[in-house]
């Protein structure tokens, strides 16, 4: 028996199957259960959003931006508001700064709840799952009493938000944090300890902080591995500069580091929320320059000037000089840019979309090497991989 | 000193002031190799001359200069309209950890241009090259595996050069009576329009650039 080996042989992994976050198609090169070689055949869900984006005007592009990664939908969408905001130098008012940050760090929640528990699902815990979509529901009710949609929200606008804060909804998200830390504490007995979830994760999918920037690895994939990056810190946006919160930095480099992390950071998101809720100002939530903001309707009611501001606004948008721009945030999934050039039009000459989750899957065949087919799942697990940015 | 200047675009604040001695520095280094240098807001846009993109990248990731370890974006732009020298912009997002820098490298390049691929120096540029390549039809000499990325199988053109249209040359359907699917010219009822509303007069006097 000692001298029976397998050939190598081809299998292939998906599009439709439920761990593969999507639509990923993967031609896996076995040694028996082992991976010799994975190729990933991306771009089943291509919509052509760079291409779309050159025919719309500025604002008609924002939508794009939630459909990318659709669960973390306002980080996106914040990344090309701020793009948009440094081409037209226009001020943001203080307080949608701070909406901003709340919603930012919502969104943040939003997804990381479901990277663990998907992750978690996929590893064979399904409970933590089913916790998690209860309060995701929570997440999700906050965006749709603040902008009447539940997932492609389209609130963060140029210039500030779309809408201010309803009466009695700060009330209910410092609520909800509140207990969000116990709904932690929940997940985190469940898994955190747990002698199978650990078997699945600690040692799988290790890398190096060498091989992690050589890779391009942003977010938690970068910070799993020891590398303190974390763009809110570096290249400070919004007023990050002004709250006090901790970037948890990973040791070993493995799933299960990367797994404690997302914890951490939904941890520390429900400080950072905390702390900007209690100082959130009164004032404006959009510039009163009627040129990028548009007017609010009950002012268009007996303004003539608004109504044609809000007209011009809507069939013809804004114009913005020949420039460019590389726009960087801390999405929940890892660095997400946008690049944009702009001639003088309404439209965008170009608008790059740098997406986390392309760098993060390119990297899948290195971390799969040498592993067992079971692994594979909890490494796409822990690449946190949504297909709408990654093909964009 | 040579001719060179750097120009720049944008406020100032903390961080310029750094941006400005690594635009020295690039400058002093590499005098032959850069053909400009612009600073804009928090990002140095490097112009260089193409044959040089790998060397440089060799020098600038491992010298102690700069320490840029990872290239965290690549990507083309189609200026259709560029009547001096080469269409296509190909562009090179370098992060140094070490300094805190973000540093662009672009070239310009023809469609029959061959770009050398950075994939043996930076892992990262793997998909990225192939991402370009896809997209805008420019070749990586020595690239381990340019196949096409995004777009299907079997698909024809290149999507984001500026003269292929929004809506394709083809689309794709199930075909009942082949019990396959079937990929023909595309057929629309209603030309897709575009609504150039711009206005006749500047508005662009608000904006100060």
């Amino acid at each position: 028996m000692g001298n029976i080996r397998f050939k190598q042989f081809l299998m292939n992994f998906g599009p439709q199957h439920p761990a593969a976050h999507g639509v990923l198609r993967l031609v896996l090169e076995l040694d028996g259960e082992l991976i010799i070689r994975t190729d990933a055949h991306i771009g089943l869900l291509h919509r052509g959003t760079e291409k779309l984006a050159e025919a719309k005007t500025f604002l008609q592009v924002l939508p794009y931006f939630d459909r990318l990664d659709y669960v973390s939908t306002m980080s996106q969408e914040h990344c090309y508001s701020l793009a948009i905001e440094k081409l037209v130098q226009c001020e943001v008012p203080r307080r949608a700064q701070f909406i901003r940050v709340v919603f930012l760090e919502l969104t943040r929640i939003l997804n990381h709840l479901l990277a663990i528990t998907t992750h978690a699902m996929d590893v064979g815990a399904l409970t933590p799952f089913l916790w998690a979509f209860e309060e995701r529901e929570k997440i999700m009710e906050f965006y749709e009493r603040v902008c009447g949609a539940r997932l492609h929200a389209n609130y963060i606008r140029p210039g500030g938000v779309s809408l201010d804060l309803p009466k009695g909804l700060i009330e209910d998200i410092f609520s909800f944090i509140k207990q969000f830390r116990y709904r932690i504490d929940e997940i985190e007995e469940v898994l955190s300890d747990n002698r199978i979830w650990k078997e699945r994760l600690v040692e799988v999918g290790k890398i190096s902080a060498k091989e992690a920037l050589d890779l391009a690895f942003s977010g938690v994939m970068l910070r799993g591995s020891g590398v303190n990056f974390d763009i809110r810190k570096i290249y400070p946006y919004e007023i990050y500069q002004e709250i006090s919160f901790s970037v948890p930095i990973g040791t070993n480099g493995d799933c299960y580091d990367r797994y404690l992390l997302r914890v951490e950071e939904m941890r520390q998101s429900v400080i950072i929320i905390d702390q900007v809720l209690n100082k959130l100002p009164e004032g404006l939530i959009k510039p009163l320059d009627n040129k990028i903001a548009i007017p609010s309707r009950s002012f268009m009611k007996f303004s003539m000037e608004a109504l044609i501001h809000h007209f011009k606004i809507f069939c013809e948008g804004f114009s913005i000089p020949c420039a460019e721009i590389y726009q960087i945030v801390e999405a929940p999934k890892g660095e997400f840019g946008v690049y944009l050039v702009t001639d003088n039009t309404n439209k965008p000459y170009r608008c790059r979309i740098r997406a986390p989750g392309f760098l993060h899957l390119q990297g899948l065949d290195f971390m799969t090497r040498k592993h067992m087919i079971a692994d594979l799942v909890t490494i796409v697990g822990t690449q946190d991989i949504v297909f709408g940015e990654i093909d964009r | 000193m040579n001719g060179l200047k750097v120009r720049l675009i944008g406020n100032k604040d903390k961080s310029t002031n750094s941006l400005i001695n690594t635009a020295f520095l690039l400058k002093t280094t590499f005098p032959k190799y850069i053909r400009s240098i612009l600073i804009i807001r928090t990002d140095i846009y490097v112009e260089i001359i193409p044959e040089s993109i790998m060397k440089l990248c060799q020098f600038m990731k491992n010298s102690n200069l700069f320490l840029c370890k990872t290239l965290t974006d690549l990507w083309g732009v189609d200026y259709i309209l560029r009547t001096k020298g080469p269409r296509f912009q190909i562009n090179y997002s370098l992060e140094s950890l070490a300094l805190n820098q973000r540093i662009i490298l672009r070239t310009f390049m023809n469609e029959n241009d061959k770009s050398l691929s950075l994939s043996r120096i930076f892992k990262s540029a793997n998909w990225l090259e192939r991402e370009v390549w896809d997209m805008y039809g420019i070749w990586f000499n020595h690239h381990s595996d340019l196949r096409r990325i995004l777009t299907d199988y079997g698909f024809d053109g290149h999507p984001l050069r500026k003269d292929f249209p929004l809506s394709g040359y083809t689309q794709i359907r199930f075909s009942d009576e082949h019990q396959r699917i079937i990929i023909e010219p595309i057929n629309l009822n209603q030309e897709s329009r575009l609504f150039h509303y711009n206005t006749p007069w500047s508005n662009n006097d608000s904006f100060n650039h």
